[in-house]
């Protein structure tokens, strides 16, 4: 079965609303859904780990889609000593880590290893590599969260990855150090214009690094959800701010799509220098 | 005393500004003053530019050899400061959640 972009903002969306159902009902209810993506389940999996261990699972109806989600290890995640044996070559399990994690280089090096070797990316190992570290770095760097995910899926030509984290998120990282702002908004428009809350100059690239190679270098699709508000950006198309209304996220979502690449594409072309 | 430290031992890819952190600290108390980056496919941007800082911070450069040439890009590249903006370059703009739904 194919995804598209459309699916990327549905299903992004769609855990929002589970999620914030699951606040007032205290069950996480799955029975409706007919295809799982990684941009539905991580935040799923995310909120149920950090904030929703009291609720109550309704499993999906459909057969399937049950069998699925064990598969992928829904929700518990697979161990670290698993990551070894894994040899599926159309998903990675969820997969959760912490920033207190022994050995935690070892097992981001591994994680990215099985994505580049699973999904046939050798020659755009570099691409993927500068995205991915951008991305869990700022979970170590910014996001003060033990609790985080990454779950990825590969479906015919496309590769689709979600990488959640539980912490503070992006406007209060920026409010912690004294930046003002009014709307959140603001707050990712300064993560996408490169406003470090480090000091130094050269900080403060990994958000638009990562839109640049995902969005341009791949062609791909990136939506980013953080607290109450977020950004989608497909292609080389302008970016897209919105606020969640009702509903918000404890921590950051990045769900990401693009279709995998045949041939080897030149990263330094994406990257902001 | 080894003076050469094998950085594939840490990982074959190293993200992360944490591991530079701690492996300074490490080796500049061992006094080591070579680094191997013989078995490391890519370093990140983060931990290439984390590195360099403290090597200004703590004014001690180690020799770095074995490096491919896309660890040696990104300690180049780590050292530039970003040129481009990409609100400006790519254009934005707010939107409501029903419109972006249809968006696709």
């Amino acid at each position: 079965m194919g995804i598209d972009k459309q699916t990327l903002l549905d299903d992004s969306i769609n855990a929002l609303k589970i999620i914030s159902n699951s606040k007032i009902t205290k069950t996480i209810n799955l029975a409706d859904i007919a295809f799982i993506t990684p941009f539905l389940i991580t935040p799923i999996t995310a909120f149920i780990k950090s904030e929703g261990t009291d609720s109550k699972i309704i499993e999906p109806s459909n057969g399937d889609v049950r069998t699925y989600l064990k598969t992928i290890h829904f929700p518990n995640c697979i161990d670290a000593h698993r990551l070894d044996n894994l040899n599926c070559r159309t998903y990675l399990p969820l997969y959760q880590f912490s920033r207190g994690d022994k050995e935690y280089d070892k097992i981001i090096s591994k994680i990215f290893g099985k994505i580049i070797s699973f999904y046939g990316l050798e020659s755009n190992k570099n691409i993927m590599v500068l995205f991915l570290s951008e991305l869990i770095d700022n979970i170590r760097e910014h996001s003060k969260s033990e609790l985080n995910f990454i779950y990825s899926q590969k479906y015919t030509g496309m590769l689709a990855i979600s990488i959640v984290d539980s912490g503070i998120s992006i406007p209060s990282s920026y409010k912690s150090k004294n930046f003002k702002f009014e709307d959140d908004i603001e707050a990712l428009k300064y993560a996408l214009e490169g406003k470090s809350t480090k000091s130094e100059d050269e900080r403060g690239t990994g958000i638009p690094n990562t839109v640049n190679l995902v969005c341009k270098g791949l062609k791909g699709g990136l939506i980013l959800i953080s607290k109450g508000v977020g950004f989608y950006k497909a292609n080389e198309k302008e970016l897209m701010f919105f606020k969640l209304r009702d509903m918000s996220f404890k921590g950051t979502i990045v769900n990401i799509l693009f279709e995998i690449p045949k041939k080897q594409i030149n990263y330094t072309k994406y990257i902001n220098i | 005393m080894k003076t050469t430290f094998f950085i594939g031992s840490v990982a074959r890819i190293i993200s992360t500004r944490e591991t530079a952190r701690e492996l300074f600290k490490k080796l500049m108390k061992e006094k080591v003053t070579t680094l191997d980056f013989k078995d490391v496919d890519m370093i990140s941007r983060s931990f290439a530019h984390e590195w360099i800082s403290l090597e200004k911070e703590h004014n001690y450069e180690f020799r770095k050899i074995g490096m491919n040439k896309d660890v040696s890009f990104m300690f180049e590249y780590a050292e530039k400061k970003p040129s481009h903006n990409i609100l400006k370059e790519s254009g934005y703009k707010e939107i409501s959640l029903n419109k972006l739904m249809s968006m696709a």
